[in-house]
């Protein structure tokens, strides 16, 4: 949002993001939901309100998980060598009985590090910086937190918002299949989910512009499920029907994990 | 709407791993292949009903890609 409100001249002065986090109990469905609150500081008028409104929906993130904007070609390889294509799936998938793990409430809160913003000799921004954000979660004997740190910078000492979220879903489905799949007396060990992806091709800057514009981005991304043993151990269609429970995946392919968006001037 | 970006035939190499390590714990490293910036590793738990986990569950991670 400090990009897009860069490129519209907007007098954003800085920006903070507040997720709570719900658990949602549904077997089919995705598992959780987040409301958020999107604080800016600056004098905004309600039409430039409005408008980065459109682009924290938007982002290449919100697009994801909100508007299900990822296509995803589902690839599974057996420990023992074999490797298939799990995409597209079939309606015969078997029932499995096996839960998910549920998840926790918390927040996460997200607070922008003005200082990382970064210009060039002529004032103009090249990178609009790092946010630091706070993590809660109800642990089982107690309250947990954790701090990351995400953004764009030079010095390239954090990820971009993008892949930290992709880092999310690829370990939500090392988690979902962890707990469904058949495996034998090793456990999950050996299992291993790996994205391949390509880069947006405009860069941040296509990005910033279809968020500014509320245009849906889609992006192609491929998955690799390694599972120990042999297709006869882990059938490919408990593979793919373990998919269609993980949350994070769920989520992806078809949004609706924003239960509600607020954007306030404070 | 716009067009997909499209994946070419000859990346071979993920940009993004996550591996199960045992005691419902996960971590999954950005940037794994060799470049000017990264890797980043991070871990998850698996929240369940016989310990406390080390680290946030995967979806808080993908919501603070999100707050980022």
């Amino acid at each position: 949002m400090v990009g897009v409100a860069y490129r519209g001249n907007i007098a954003l002065n800085d920006i903070t993001a507040e997720f709570k986090v719900e658990p949602i109990p549904d077997k089919s469905g995705m598992g959780f939901g987040v409301r958020e609150v999107v604080t800016l500081i600056g004098d905004l008028t309600e039409s430039e309100r409005v408008r980065l409104e459109r682009a924290s929906n938007f982002c290449p993130v919100g697009q994801a998980m909100s508007k299900g904007s990822m296509q995803i070609k589902d690839e599974v390889r057996w420990s023992s060598g074999e490797t298939k294509s799990a995409s597209p799936v079939p309606d015969d998938l078997p029932n499995l009985d096996a839960s998910i793990p549920t998840i926790p409430f918390g927040t996460v809160s997200g607070m922008y590090l003005i200082e990382t913003k970064e210009h060039d000799e002529a004032g103009g921004m090249i990178h609009e910086g790092e946010s630091k954000v706070t993590i809660r979660f109800e642990n089982l004997t107690r309250k947990s937190s954790s701090i990351v740190l995400g953004g764009h910078s030079t010095a390239g000492l954090v990820p971009g918002p993008f892949p930290l979220a992709h880092s999310g879903w690829a370990s939500s489905t090392v988690a979902t299949l962890s707990r469904l799949l058949p495996f034998g007396g090793n456990g999950a060990d050996g299992l291993k989910v790996e994205l391949f992806m390509a880069g947006i091709p405009g860069g941040s800057a296509e990005a910033q512009a279809n968020a500014s514009e509320g245009v849906v981005g889609y992006r192609d991304v491929k998955r690799r499920i390694t599972v120990p043993g042999t297709p006869s151990d882990i059938p490919l269609k408990a593979v793919q029907a373990a998919l269609l429970r993980d949350p994070m995946s769920i989520t992806y392919q078809n949004g609706g994990v924003l239960l509600s968006h607020d954007v306030v001037i404070g | 709407m716009v067009e997909g970006t499209s994946l070419s035939d000859d990346q071979v190499k993920p940009n993004i791993v996550a591996r199960y390590v045992g005691d419902e714990t996960i971590t999954a490293t950005i940037a794994v292949a060799p470049g000017l910036n990264g890797p980043w590793s991070y871990t998850t738990g698996i929240p369940n009903s016989n310990l406390d986990i080390v680290a946030p569950p995967p979806q808080y991670l993908a919501v603070a890609g999100w707050a980022a």
